[in-house]
């Protein structure tokens, strides 16, 4: 843009800004806008996921706790009627028992295989005696009522075919008298039973047990403590009493392998992450899907309702009175839902304890694929909005670059006529007058530049009329100044010699043409007329009133002088006598010459005159006063104003009378005729000269002086009287010494 | 200024009345004279007149002769009234000391 002009350069400026505010306002908005939804969206977005996995959470919570719950009570349900069959099943197996030994007489003896005397099969039924009785040798004694409770052993046998569910199981009569008939399953495919050292160890004699002696004290049905049996499997038992004729003589017992009711508990539905456990009413963990921890069984057995965790304490010994609920539990600084339920006749609790975390997961899930879902969405929003920043910056690039050339078009285009305008204006002040500015835009530009045509014509037109004028002025004042040259050239410059006079006249015009005049010229040998006039105003017509005035004064007194029609040179050959003059022609001519001015004069002018006629023979002295300065006289070295009887002024009006005077001048007598140029000539003070300073100046003149010298006197006087100032009035002055 | 008295309409002119002043002056003079029916030209408080100034009032006197109407010249005084009988403006115009004077 450097060639551009100011002009042009802000133009552009102007309209780009103009574009890019436009653009940049529009833009600021709609990014904006675009930001806020952003916003908006993102945090919307994260708020509905975050309340939506809330309420997923709460709902997963309470379905949750109405499924445990649920699960709690089947659970122990299941397990109260597993237990009740098994209980079921003992008092059948006792009541069989009773049976026979109340009808011994029924029944035959049977040889059941003793144990330690021969291998025992599994399922099949065998004698064992107890380690006291075989120590004691009181074998012999028991044994026929053994052989005749063998009987027995046919049901067991068909009891253990028919229950067999590929468990351990172990069903025996236990009697009083420390025989016993027992029969075993195993889940193994083992041919035989073992029976090592471990197992019905000579030492194992039910009657010690103290479930023994309850049974025999209460007659009830009772289910044993889990114990760890002895192929390492916890198990239960239950045991029922039988009778004979006596009352009470042992004890029937089934002992299913608890792997049964540990399947049981292991038994989850709701996952690995479950924990199943039955509690006593002491609440001491009997069963448990745990094998370690807490909630393992283990001895010596724990309190649970002492346990550390003060909430699950509290629900432990809810769950030992026998309550179900389901609440949430800390449990290691974890948090469980325990669902729990009764087991009714064994005064068991079941439980089972499900990590809080796992439950709400889904919820969780659920909750952070939602915040996902909407990150993605807000990701996917700020995507949008980063590439629409980065299409609006490209267009905003693109439109740039528009508005650049646009502008710089619009500008130049704009421009172009002021260019051309300035040029024209440029050329026109060059002083081309005659270019004409060619701008067609039809707007002020066009306006200004007919202008300034208009201008140019105008000025042509004045410039020719200034130089027609500054022309006419010119050859006006050559006129004017050849009309001053004639003008002076009017005025008489020498007088012939004459002894008798001796004269001196000067007319020093002002600036302009003037109306002064002198004359002097000689009627004839011995009469010499001298006049001073001054014309009102100034300039050509009063230079040519001057010329008529100055004409017909001397016309006048010519035609009219003294004596006859005698020509000069006539008069001068014949010098005596001297004629006679009669007094009123000088008068006469006067009066003559004021109504030929008064003709013709609508301009109002006139003339004061002083004119005088000289014998100079004599020193007879003649004259008229036409409203003229009185002039000086100098007699006896003196001067004095002479005493003039006024008359009016030529060319006023005619028809006037104008007497005239006489006086007799001695010799050297001098007559100082003057117009007002000289009295009223003015310092820079605007003080005029006076009359009085005149005659001053006049009689400072020493006596013998000649009349030039008088005049340059009076001249030098004036002129250092009025300095440096500009004269405004022809000073005239006319000096006649009588010589006599 | 122009005062008015016993019909007579009285420009009074004052100060100078040279050459440069005149023209104005004899503008002025002829707008008033236009007017009057008697026509007074007070100037007493005129300190100068040239012949210009002379020329002014003779122009005057000629019109008021042309149109009949009465023409004066009063108060003049000093160098101005020095300058009217020098010029005998007496014998064109009647003069009066004074306003006070005027018929």
């Amino acid at each position: 843009m450097g060639g551009k002009t100011g002009i042009e350069r802000r133009i552009f400026l102007l309209l780009l800004a103009t574009g890019l505010v436009s653009f940049l306002a529009f833009e600021t908005v709609s990014f904006f806008g675009l930001y806020g939804v952003q916003t908006q969206a993102l945090e919307s977005g994260t708020k509905m996921g975050e309340s939506a996995a809330a309420f997923a959470e709460e709902i997963a919570d309470g379905q949750a706790k109405k499924r445990f719950a649920l699960f709690a009570e089947e659970k122990a349900r299941g397990i109260e009627t597993d237990m009740w069959r098994l209980k079921e099943d003992t008092q059948l197996l006792a009541n069989s028992m009773t049976r026979i030994l109340t009808h011994k007489d029924e029944y035959s003896p049977i040889e059941l295989p003793v144990a330690g005397e021969v291998p025992i099969r599994s399922r099949e039924p065998y004698l064992f005696f107890v380690s006291a009785l075989r120590e004691s040798g009181g074998i012999e004694e028991v044994l026929p009522e053994a052989r005749i409770a063998s009987n027995a052993a046919e049901n067991l046998a068909i009891w253990a075919e028919s229950i067999d569910d590929g468990y351990d199981l172990t069903y025996y009569f236990a009697s009083k008298r420390g025989y016993i008939i027992s029969v075993d399953t195993t889940s193994k495919d083992a041919e035989f039973v073992e029976f090592g050292e471990d197992w019905y160890a000579p030492s194992f004699d039910p009657r010690e047990r103290p479930w023994y002696r309850e049974i025999e004290a209460t007659g009830k049905t009772v289910f044993t403590d889990v114990y760890v049996g002895v192929e390492g499997y916890p198990v239960i038992s239950c045991v029922a009493p039988y009778y004979d004729e006596n009352g009470f003589a042992g004890v029937a017992s089934i002992s299913p392998s608890i792997a049964l009711l540990y399947s049981v508990i292991a038994n989850n539905t709701l996952g690995d992450h479950g924990i199943n456990f039955i509690l006593n009413s002491k609440g001491e963990v009997l069963l448990s899907s745990e094998t370690s921890g807490p909630l393992a069984p283990s001895e010596p057995k724990n309190d649970l309702r002492k346990y550390e965790d003060e909430d699950f304490a509290l629900e432990a010994g809810c769950m030992a009175r026998g309550l179900s609920d389901v609440s949430l539990v800390t449990l290691g600084g974890k948090e469980y839902y325990l669902a729990y339920a009764p087991i009714k006749n064994l005064g068991w609790s079941f439980g089972t304890l499900i990590e809080r975390d796992v439950v709400v997961q889904p919820a969780r899930d659920a909750k952070a694929y939602l915040l996902s879902r909407a990150a993605d969405f807000s990701a996917s929003l700020q995507d949008f909005f980063w590439d629409n920043l980065l299409r609006t910056a490209a267009l905003l690039l693109a439109l740039l670059a528009a508005l650049f050339f646009a502008s710089r078009k619009a500008a130049d285009r704009f421009v172009k006529p002021v260019l051309a305008l300035t040029a024209g204006v440029r050329e026109i002040s060059g002083g081309n007058l005659d270019k004409k500015i060619d701008v067609k835009t039809g707007d002020e530009i066009e306006q200004l530049a007919d202008s300034f045509n208009h201008m140019t014509d105008e000025l042509q037109t004045y410039i020719r009329n200034l130089a027609r004028t500054t022309a006419e002025k010119e050859r006006i004042e050559t006129e004017i100044s050849v009309a001053a040259r004639i003008q002076a050239g009017i005025l008489p410059k020498h007088l012939p010699a004459r002894t008798e006079v001796d004269l001196a006249a000067s007319m020093t015009p002002a600036k302009e043409v003037g109306g002064d005049f002198y004359d002097f010229y000689f009627l004839d040998d011995c009469h010499l007329v001298v006049t001073v006039a001054d014309v009102s105003d100034k300039g050509v017509p009063a230079a040519l009133f001057m010329v008529a005035a100055k004409t017909l004064l001397k016309e006048s007194a010519l035609t009219m002088g003294p004596g006859d029609n005698l020509p000069v040179g006539a008069k001068a050959a014949h010098p005596a006598p001297a004629p006679t003059l009669s007094p009123p022609w000088l008068s006469e001519a006067v009066a003559r010459t004021n109504d030929r001015l008064a003709e013709a004069n609508d301009e109002g002018m006139f003339v004061t005159v002083f004119t005088g006629v000289l014998d100079i023979r004599n020193g007879d002295f003649t004259y008229v006063n036409a409203g003229h300065n009185p002039p000086l006289l100098r007699r006896n070295g003196n001067f004095e104003f002479l005493p003039v009887a006024a008359g009016p002024m030529l060319g006023a009006m005619g028809g006037m009378a104008f007497p005239s005077e006489r006086l007799t001048l001695s010799a050297g007598d001098m007559l100082f005729l003057y117009t007002d140029g000289v009295t009223e000539a003015m310092n820079e003070a605007k003080e005029m000269f006076t009359e009085e300073r005149l005659k001053e100046t006049l009689c400072d003149c020493a006596s013998g002086k000649s009349s030039a010298e008088v005049l340059a006197a009076v001249r030098e006087a004036v002129s250092a009287h009025a300095g440096g100032t500009e004269q405004s009035d022809d000073i005239t002055m006319l000096g006649l010494v009588f010589q006599g | 200024m122009v005062t008015e008295k016993n019909g007579w309409t009285i420009w009074s002119v004052s100060g100078r009345l040279d050459r440069l002043t005149s023209v104005k002056a004899g503008e002025e003079a002829d707008k008033v004279f236009a007017t009057a029916e008697k026509f007074a030209v007070e100037m007493s408080g005129l300190e100068y007149l040239s012949s210009a100034g002379i020329r002014i009032l003779l122009s005057l006197t000629k019109k008021a002769k042309a149109e009949g109407k009465d023409f004066a010249l009063v108060g003049a005084a000093g160098m101005v009234k020095a300058v009217l009988v020098e010029t005998r403006m007496d014998m064109f115009a009647k003069i009066f000391g004074s306003a006070e004077e005027l018929p």
